[in-house]
């Protein structure tokens, strides 16, 4: 099922959604987060790593999401803010022995802290303008890591590798299955963030800043901060997304960096559909990190032509993405489509 | 209708330029509490310059304009719903991807606890402050008759209702003084008559002042308690709406140099 469904926060609601499906939203919530957890104990090797990867982009993506979708503004250069996320974990682990499953913390001060200086300035920009600063960030990140400069930190062009200790041995976890259960508890809290933030009076704010920004001011909204959240919001997701990423993969390197990371952020924000919180992320974190791989695997050498190709073609079917696609499915599904259009539940936001 | 010897609103030789055109030249008029004042003019009078001004979307060059007797210069648009000024706007400006209801409510947010915080721990006293703006929404609603289409977006509303559910979100901010920019434009003649009782009834029941700019002299001449003329950038008459009507100056812009 749709985890968005229905709305959290009630009182911002329209009333009349309440009573009926929230006990629903509630238990399909709780469900999902336990499968999540269950999962350590299913999965093995590999396969947690790919799980923890996923959902380490699809914190950022969930991030991005809410300056992309709900706010409307355009960042092709996020990749430089979960690679900020990524070294500053990295070298936390490597030359302060900090405990793994507490670096995304300061990973995330860290980078919210780069996207406050970043953020002031570029937000005076909107739209293409903001796209291409933004860019700018990431098309210097990998040179930036690879610089001697910092080398002595970052370890320049070799990158670091990370030695990450397991849980403490009462715990019964081995290290795959302790990561991607620190990857899961940052996933749930973010998903948790993310859903009051958009739900509540900030996700007004921000809807109302990026559908008419002057009668946003004219309601009291103060737009310039509106703003400034949903960018400092998406920055910390990515940092944290970039901790947990370096996390699972235990080695950093500027060529993990390049600027095409940017682009699969991007992509997975839109591919996964604009404005649904949870889901949406969710599914483009899948694509971008299954579907390179299972195109490779149709035609070698071609893949890219393939993966193009697939995007372009959801573009063309649903616009609003994979998540768009699954409400529609949902929507075939359950008798109560005529009512939900009515109501306005399959609204672009 | 006096209070305390301050008018609500008061304009002081407000003087507008852009670039090398006086777009409103030494206004002043003052409206009082739970006055309706029309604001008529022919196109390019200055009416929308001044209501924009107004709303503190433009600065004027020069003159000042107070509330309860305060200054407003200094302030940006984003705090005049805290000083109870709400406005409509003359080419609808909803949140077009908002329901109905979340449209009305961001009228009503300045006042409420928007931080990070309040949303994110969405505690007893955020909880009990949401309910119950809640319930006045919902009260609004029901007044207006948009109370069944709560649930539902602003895209597929048509133009009368759009209109009803700016009023809305403009009450919603309670304000003292709501200023509408041609609500009568592009509605039909019944549409219009429901407009003027709707003024009426909400002046009486949200013991608001309306500043009515309108093209509709019609309405304008029967909902105002005042009217004041405006052309050219200028004020040219100001009194009661016969007054207004009958005024030379006012025949002259409006029907042409032989009326008068």
């Amino acid at each position: 099922m749709t985890m968005e469904s229905t709305d959290m926060t009630q009182a911002l609601s329209a009333p009349r959604s309440r009573k009926v499906s929230l006990p629903f939203a509630r238990l399909g919530y709780g469900a999902a987060a336990l499968a999540l957890l269950a999962a350590t104990g299913v999965l093995e090797g590999y396969e947690l790593f790919l799980a923890s990867s996923i959902l380490s982009y699809a914190i950022a993506a969930m991030g991005l999401n809410v300056l992309m979708g709900y706010n409307g503004q355009i960042s092709l250069g996020h990749g430089a803010f979960f690679a900020i996320g990524a070294y500053a974990a990295a070298i936390c682990i490597d030359r302060f022995a900090v405990p793994f499953a507490l670096t995304p913390v300061i990973a995330g001060i860290v980078g919210m802290g780069a996207g406050w200086l970043i953020g002031k300035p570029a937000l005076r920009l909107e739209g293409v303008y903001l796209a291409l600063a933004t860019f700018g960030l990431a098309i210097a990140t990998p040179t930036v890591l690879r610089s001697d400069l910092f080398a002595e930190w970052t370890g320049g062009v070799q990158g670091l590798f990370l030695l990450i200790n397991p849980a403490p041995e009462w715990a019964g976890l081995d290290l795959d299955q302790s990561i991607y259960l620190a990857v899961v508890g940052y996933f749930l809290l973010f998903a948790f963030l993310t859903l009051r933030l958009v739900r509540g009076l900030n996700g007004k704010a921000w809807i109302a800043t990026r559908d008419n920004p002057i009668a946003a001011r004219a309601m009291g909204f103060d737009v310039t901060r509106a703003k400034t959240r949903a960018f400092v919001f998406s920055v910390l997701a990515c940092s944290v997304g970039g901790a947990l990423q370096a996390v699972a993969v235990q080695f950093v390197a500027p060529d993990s960096f390049p600027f095409f990371l940017s682009i699969s952020l991007f992509t997975a924000v839109v591919v996964g559909g604009l404005c649904s919180p949870l889901v949406g992320p969710l599914l483009g974190a899948v694509f971008i990190v299954m579907v390179p791989n299972v195109t490779e695997e149709i035609w070698q050498g071609g893949s890219w032509a393939v993966y193009g190709g697939v995007i372009i073609a959801i573009m063309a079917i649903q616009p609003r993405g994979l998540a768009g696609m699954l409400g529609w499915v949902k929507g075939k599904l359950t008798t109560h489509t005529n009512r939900k259009q009515q109501t306005g539940r399959n609204r672009p936001c | 209708m006096r209070q305390n010897g301050n008018p609500l609103l008061e304009v002081r030789d407000l003087i507008i330029r852009f670039g090398g055109v006086v777009a409103l030249n030494e206004i002043s008029l003052e409206i009082h509490e739970q006055e309706i004042l029309g604001l008529i003019g022919p196109n390019g009078a200055g009416k929308t310059t001044l209501f924009n001004c107004l709303s503190r979307l433009y600065r004027q060059s020069s003159g000042d304009i107070l509330v309860r007797g305060e200054t407003i210069t200094p302030l940006g648009a984003e705090d005049m719903a805290a000083r109870g000024i709400g406005r409509t706007f003359q080419n609808i400006a909803l949140f077009e991807t908002m329901t109905v209801y979340e449209n009305v409510l961001t009228g009503a947010q300045f006042a409420m606890n928007g931080g990070l915080a309040a949303d994110i721990f969405n505690g007893a006293k955020v909880r009990r402050e949401r309910a119950e703006t809640r319930e006045r929404i919902m009260h609004l609603l029901s007044l207006l008759d948009l109370a069944d289409i709560a649930d539902h977006t602003i895209a597929d509303q048509n133009f009368a209702v759009r209109k009803r559910i700016e009023f809305a979100r403009a009450l919603a901010a309670k304000p003292s003084l709501l200023m509408l920019d041609e609500p009568a434009g592009g509605l039909n003649r019944e549409e219009v008559r429901h407009l003027e009782d709707l003024i009426r009834q909400v002046r009486d029941e949200f013991k608001v002042a309306v500043l009515l700019v309108e093209h509709h002299l019609n309405l304008v001449m029967k909902v105002s308690d005042r009217v004041v003329a405006m052309d050219f950038g200028q004020k040219i008459a100001d009194g009661l709406p016969h007054e207004v009507r009958a005024h030379p100056q006012v025949l002259r812009a409006y029907l042409g140099e032989e009326a008068a």
